[in-house]
């Protein structure tokens, strides 16, 4: 049997029910779920090119989403990931997008999850 | 006679940020949104709010180029501006103040409070 690693801090989600209820939790996840997956493209697409702008952009915007719903490995990985790309250094930034890569669909699963067994 | 509600004027390109920030301020205040600086600065001169909620990191024009041109609009300059912002460097807080922001709120929004106290504060500078 696969165990599947909790990626989604449910604290961050009971904290924006705090905030706006079951409403505004079903709302950040569609936009997360819907979105994140363009950013963590474009940031592919960026640092494929060699574009530390856009990769830090990329990585930036997604920073934001992900820490604010709690999807903590997808946080982490952009905060390193943005920070060695202001830096310049994008052959740091590979790890970094490729854990995005690879934990960003399993934590949009996770979050649909909570969003369907979030009451309408 | 009731005192308006003061307007706020939130200025986010992120969608999920700007439904957050409706959710957590929408019933006290007027928000009016913009997801870029063109916009913003077009809206703001046209209808000045009580404060303005910036983000920093926008796509073409950032928000302390936003700022620096509220600054030195003679209508405007007096405009209370929050910083917002998913930086959270070691530093950054004083960089902000020093640029000319009032205030300076961190993404992700831990805790409301914190962004109710800095726009109660402003909102009663005379």
């Amino acid at each position: 049997m696969v165990i599947e690693q909790h990626l989604v801090d449910e604290s961050a989600i009971a904290r924006l029910r705090g905030f706006g209820g079951d409403k505004l939790v079903r709302g950040m996840i569609e936009l997360f779920v819907r979105n994140a997956p363009t950013k963590a493209a474009e940031a592919r697409e960026a640092l494929d090119c060699g574009d530390s702008a856009a990769l830090r952009a990329a990585l930036h915007s997604l920073k934001s989403s992900a820490g604010q719903l709690g999807a903590t490995t997808v946080h982490q990985a952009c905060i390193a990931g943005e920070e060695s790309a202001s830096r310049g250094e994008l052959n740091e930034c590979t790890e970094h997008v490729r854990r995005i890569e690879s934990d960003l669909p399993l934590a949009c699963r996770q979050l649909d999850a909570i969003r369907n067994a979030t009451g309408s | 006679m009731a005192t308006p509600t003061p307007t706020l004027a939130v200025v986010e390109d992120n969608a999920d940020n700007r439904l957050l920030i409706q959710a957590i301020l929408g019933d006290q205040y007027d928000l009016v949104e913009y997801e870029n600086g063109a916009d913003a600065l077009t809206g703001i001169a046209r209808s000045k709010p009580d404060l303005v909620l910036l983000d920093i990191s926008l796509p073409g024009m950032d928000g302390n180029e936003i700022l620096q041109r509220i600054r030195r609009d003679q209508a405007l300059r007096d405009l209370p501006v929050i910083a917002l912002t998913a930086h959270a460097m070691s530093g950054d807080r004083e960089k902000f103040l020093a640029a000319g922001f009032d205030d300076y709120i961190t993404k992700p929004i831990v805790d409301e409070t914190q962004l109710f106290t800095a726009i109660r504060r402003l909102l009663k500078k005379p």
